[in-house]
């Protein structure tokens, strides 16, 4: 799995003491929650009906030893003992406390985790088939490509604040085990005519109010040609 | 009659005005109903003065107090999420 560079992992931690002075600037009243709101939607704090709930992104739905255990310390230390995994292959924690949010993303941060782009209107979380990598079926580990477009849509400047929230998901395997018909984008690994691995690309699905089947927009496409065809769609 | 409620700023935690001692409590019985001109009021000056309230807003009472369909949002508000292991309103978090 992807191990974040030095550069990276300093880039998160920067963005952790920008939104904790922001966290501090709200409690202060220097912030109006107006201000303060889509601040911290972009760092994943949402204020629900009980309580603040924090969402967690695990990229491609993989995890490793260290972060599982720090998701359950982090249950345990400021949350109530448990998260809700999502569809989507997030964890989100229910009952945060607005002051205790730096602290969380800290420990976020040391193994290699953190809880950017999981709200707001911009790409989300890219997700995949949960077997990848060890399905029986599978024609194409499917995580590589979805950590691909996970670097490519971080901060992307003309995806960061789009009409409403955007997602995508890949499956390499022959079931789809990723409800890629029900994503914005979703790119299934196929051969193409000339026996060479590509992408069937599928658009326009999606959930909630307004529920939707995806539809075939290419029947293949060259793996090379991936993200400037992703850009121009 | 109405009571205001809000969400706190810290917490995330439901919250009700009460009049006397002016302030918040997470206890709903505790809370001032309010006549709705005076809540109305009172409301405006929340608003511009929110403190630690996170998007007062006010909730009509029936005759028979909380609870009842009408009351299904504010009830799930006050009684907190029915699911499995969560833990009922007077068990305190952590």
């Amino acid at each position: 799995m992807y191990r974040y560079r030095d550069d990276e992992t300093a880039l998160v931690l920067e963005r952790i003491e920008e939104f904790e002075d922001q966290i501090a600037r709200r409690l202060s009243g220097e912030l109006s929650e107006d201000a303060f709101k889509p601040l911290r939607l972009m760092n994943g704090l949402y204020l629900q009906l009980h309580a603040y709930m924090l969402r967690v992104a695990i990229p491609y739905g993989t995890l490793d030893t260290a972060q599982l255990r720090a998701l359950a310390r982090i249950a345990e230390r400021f949350d109530r003992g448990y998260g809700h995994f999502t569809t989507r292959q997030n964890l989100q924690f229910n009952w945060i406390a607005l002051t205790e949010v730096p602290a969380i993303l800290r420990e976020l941060a040391e193994v290699g985790l953190h809880a950017i782009q999981t709200s707001g209107n911009c790409i989300r979380n890219v997700t995949a088939d949960p077997f990848a990598g060890a399905a029986a079926d599978e024609l194409e580990d499917s995580r590589p490509w979805a950590e691909l477009l996970r670097q490519w849509s971080t901060f992307h400047p003309e995806f960061s604040f789009l009409p409403r929230k955007f997602k995508i998901a890949v499956n390499g395997a022959r079931e789809d085990r990723t409800a890629l018909r029900f994503h914005d984008i979703g790119l299934q690994w196929v051969r193409g005519p000339e026996g060479a691995g590509g992408f069937e690309v599928w658009v326009g699905g999606g959930q909630g109010r307004t529920p939707r089947v995806a539809r075939r927009l290419r029947a293949f496409l060259a793996p090379e040609d991936l993200l400037s065809y992703l850009t121009a769609r | 009659m109405k009571l205001i409620t809000a969400n706190h700023l810290k917490t995330g935690r439901v919250i009700y005005y009460q009049a006397n001692p002016a302030g918040w409590t997470k206890d709903p019985e505790a809370a001032t109903a309010f006549h709705d001109e005076v809540a109305e009021a009172q409301l405006d000056a929340l608003e511009r003065a929110p403190g630690d309230a996170l998007g007062p807003y006010l909730i009509p009472l029936s005759n028979k107090g909380l609870g009842g369909q009408k009351w299904r949002r504010e009830s799930l508000r006050h009684r907190g999420p029915s699911a499995g292991t969560t833990l009922r309103l007077h068990e305190e978090p952590r």
